[in-house]
């Protein structure tokens, strides 16, 4: 017996609506994708990943900076197992960081071609991370000043951790 | 096709690839350090065959090939990364401090490999895996030559399940400082973590014993810890708990 391919579910979480419908339409292109759309308010958010059961969360957000990490991290906590991929033209170094920290599993540029949208999708459902090439840099420089501004960490000697030990 | 996205501004972040060399242009100007004989003679040989590449020094001497690198600052030092009688995360760091205009690639590494940030911090550009084909091999040394970072798609997991290990280290910290202990409770934490008993922290606060023995279990309350000994692995697993200022 043939095994029915499932279909990819996808919430599309989004603050910009002049684009929704281009997202929408991009997505539905593809027909092992389903696509529910829900706008950027959290509360929703939480509520439709409750009621759903996506596969994924595609976060095409508007708002820049904390406020996109803010809510990639808020999602994270609230469906830690879940995958998600943001989508956006303009990255920080530091926010691409700091997303991979909030739980990002993939990214997407918005001018990425059609292929690179439905690869990405797929990959990430099969568990993968996926980092475009003109990210990579911002990540790899970020990593490098980290490391600068890391400050020492101090050892608790051998012997002292045995006498606590001794102790409890 | 579909049409892109109407949004118009291009991203910060990103670098522009410089696109491969014009026939004439330099070759790019490579050292290879692999102790790995057969594996050092191949790549070479295989690298002489392509038009645009030109080996420097092809050794598995560490201190010969990094005296190379600093005397001819090639485009490119192809590191191995299992080096049997040399640590390359440090050889990637000296030649990266020393020759900052030679970027490094880091060949052979695994797939599970969970050190590649640690290399890319070290200044690794790029990533060859094992299972490289002829044709990423050379992609991986063109785009790095024109200055930009490849990490191969298998090692992208290592490298954000790295960076998100980090993060969860570093809130432990902000437990710490969002925790509301007293500036005295903080004294012993501290003092905990050094390895003093009760008895050593009250002599050093000049407080009772009994008291000392208070303010423990009022951290471990507040810390939902059971013992001493997770005051001390979990403050220095985070960094030390932060006084505030009197």
């Amino acid at each position: 017996m043939a095994r029915v391919k499932k279909r990819i579910s996808i919430v599309l979480v989004d603050d910009a609506p002049p684009q929704r419908e281009d997202v929408v339409a991009l997505i539905r292109k593809v027909r092992a994708f389903r696509v529910q759309t829900i706008s950027a308010k959290f509360e929703e958010v939480a509520q439709a990943l409750r009621t759903t059961r996506p596969d994924l969360v595609l976060l095409n957000l508007a708002r820049k900076g904390r406020g996109r990490l803010k809510f990639a991290a808020e999602l994270h906590r609230t469906a830690p197992a879940l995958p998600v991929i943001i989508m956006g033209l303009a990255w920080r170094r530091e926010d691409v960081v700091g997303l991979v920290r909030a739980g990002v599993a993939g990214f997407i540029m918005a001018d990425a071609p059609f292929d690179t949208y439905l690869t990405t999708v797929q990959r990430v459902v099969k568990g993968e991370r996926v980092l475009p090439t003109d990210l990579t840099n911002a990540l790899f420089v970020q990593l490098r000043r980290r490391r600068r501004a890391r400050p020492a960490a101090s050892a608790l000697p051998p012997v002292r951790l045995s006498i606590l030990q001794a102790r409890s | 096709m579909v049409k892109p996205l109407k949004r118009t501004s291009r991203p910060k972040a990103a670098t522009p690839h410089k696109s491969a060399a014009a026939p004439d242009s330099p070759p790019i100007a490579l050292v290879l350090i692999d102790d790995n004989r057969l594996l050092r003679e191949g790549l070479a040989a295989m690298i002489h065959t392509q038009p645009g590449f030109k080996v420097l020094a092809a050794s598995a001497d560490v201190d010969e090939a990094l005296q190379k690198v600093r005397e001819a600052k090639p485009d490119v030092v192809l590191l191995d990364f299992g080096l049997v009688d040399h640590d390359s995360l440090n050889l990637t760091a000296t030649v990266h401090t020393e020759v900052p205009a030679a970027r490094v690639i880091v060949m052979g590494l695994l797939s599970v490999q969970e050190d590649v940030a640690d290399y890319v911090r070290a200044g690794a550009s790029g990533f060859i895996m094992k299972d490289a084909s002829f044709e990423d091999f050379f992609t991986t040394i063109r785009a790095v030559a024109g200055g930009a970072e490849v990490l191969p798609p298998a090692l992208t997991n290592s490298l954000f399940a790295q960076i998100a290990r980090n993060a969860a280290r570093g809130n432990k910290t902000r437990v710490l400082e969002a925790v509301r202990l007293t500036n005295r409770e903080r004294q012993v934490v501290d003092l905990l973590s050094e390895g003093l008993s009760n008895k050593e922290i009250a002599t050093r606060l000049h407080i009772a014993v009994h008291t000392v023995k208070s303010h423990v279990h009022n951290v471990l309350e507040k810390l939902a810890l059971r013992s001493r000994l997770e005051v001390a692995a979990f403050t220095h697993g985070g960094g030390a708990a932060k006084r505030q200022e009197p």
